[in-house]
């Protein structure tokens, strides 16, 4: 436990760290693409605390938590994939992106 | 040595996040957001986590990336600052976060995990063994969702519906 690369607090502090970032460009952002990149930071800051502990945990089975991962990231470009088309039709129709913009159920 | 490049990488991935918390135009955001994402393959590496570190390259720096990319400059342009939230302005969204992280690392930093010390092994065989035995009903759930995002990707972006709301944008202003 010398190292600060065999701590395995130091990734936990960098998940933390880069999921309240991505926290913050969520809750900051009115553009849904830059909201779209927040989210992606959190869902990589999860995946690297599921490997964090996959790595410091006494199991004879290493890889449990690489296969949460792996679904995570599945799971992420899914999600960019259909946003991506969501957010094309929407600026085809409204021509903004900006999320306050876009208010018309308000009536 | 070990150590120098850990901190080298934990920093560029830190770096980028904040690049894509705070950088104002979106084009630096999402190259932020790159950086980010190289630099957590890097730190899977230290996980030994080598099949991840390898696909986390290959699908978002070569997938999701572009993606994100090409819908930044086929909507609001590169150019482009973008504003900030008005029910949710910088100051109280970074309070808000650091009180949130403040109480993240002090139950981290409390819990009394049992920590060890396992060896850097290859992973490859070991995940295509489990995902064929123990986790084969998720992969094949997985593989009916990629087919249903393609399916729902496609009507999405079908012509049609651009055509008519064209079409329909045209016949409101002749009214």
């Amino acid at each position: 436990m010398n190292l600060i690369s065999e701590n395995p607090y130091a990734y936990l502090a960098i998940a933390i760290i880069m999921f309240s970032l991505g926290l913050v460009t969520v809750l900051t952002r009115t553009n849904i693409l830059a909201i779209l990149m927040g989210l992606e930071l959190m869902l990589n800051a999860s995946a690297l605390n599921f490997i964090t502990f996959a790595f410091f945990r006494n199991s004879s089975i290493l890889v449990n938590g690489h296969i949460f991962a792996i679904f995570v990231i599945i799971l992420a470009a899914a999600e960019t994939v259909v946003a991506f088309a969501i957010v094309l039709t929407i600026f085809h129709q409204r021509q903004t992106v900006m999320s306050d913009k876009l208010n018309k159920l308000k009536g | 040595m070990k150590d120098v490049i850990f901190i080298a990488i934990a920093l560029v991935t830190l770096g980028g996040a904040l690049f894509t918390a705070f950088n104002k135009s979106i084009i630096n955001a999402a190259l932020g957001l790159l950086l980010s994402l190289v630099g957590t393959a890097g730190i899977y590496i230290y996980l030994s986590a080598d099949f991840l570190a390898v696909s986390q390259i290959l699908i978002y720096v070569g997938g999701v990336m572009v993606v994100i990319l090409f819908s930044i400059m086929l909507t609001s342009g590169g150019g482009q600052v973008f504003s900030n939230n008005p029910a949710m302005s910088l100051l109280p969204a970074i309070l808000l976060v650091t009180g949130f992280g403040a109480i993240y690392f002090y139950t981290t930093w409390n819990t009394d995990f049992t920590f060890f010390k396992n060896e850097y092994t290859p992973t490859t065989k070991m995940i295509g063994n489990m995902l064929l035995k123990e986790y084969i009903a998720v992969f094949e759930l997985v593989s009916v969702l990629i087919v249903v995002l393609l399916v729902g990707a496609g009507v999405f972006l079908r012509k049609e519906l651009v055509l008519k709301d064209s079409s329909k944008s045209e016949e409101e202003s002749e009214e």
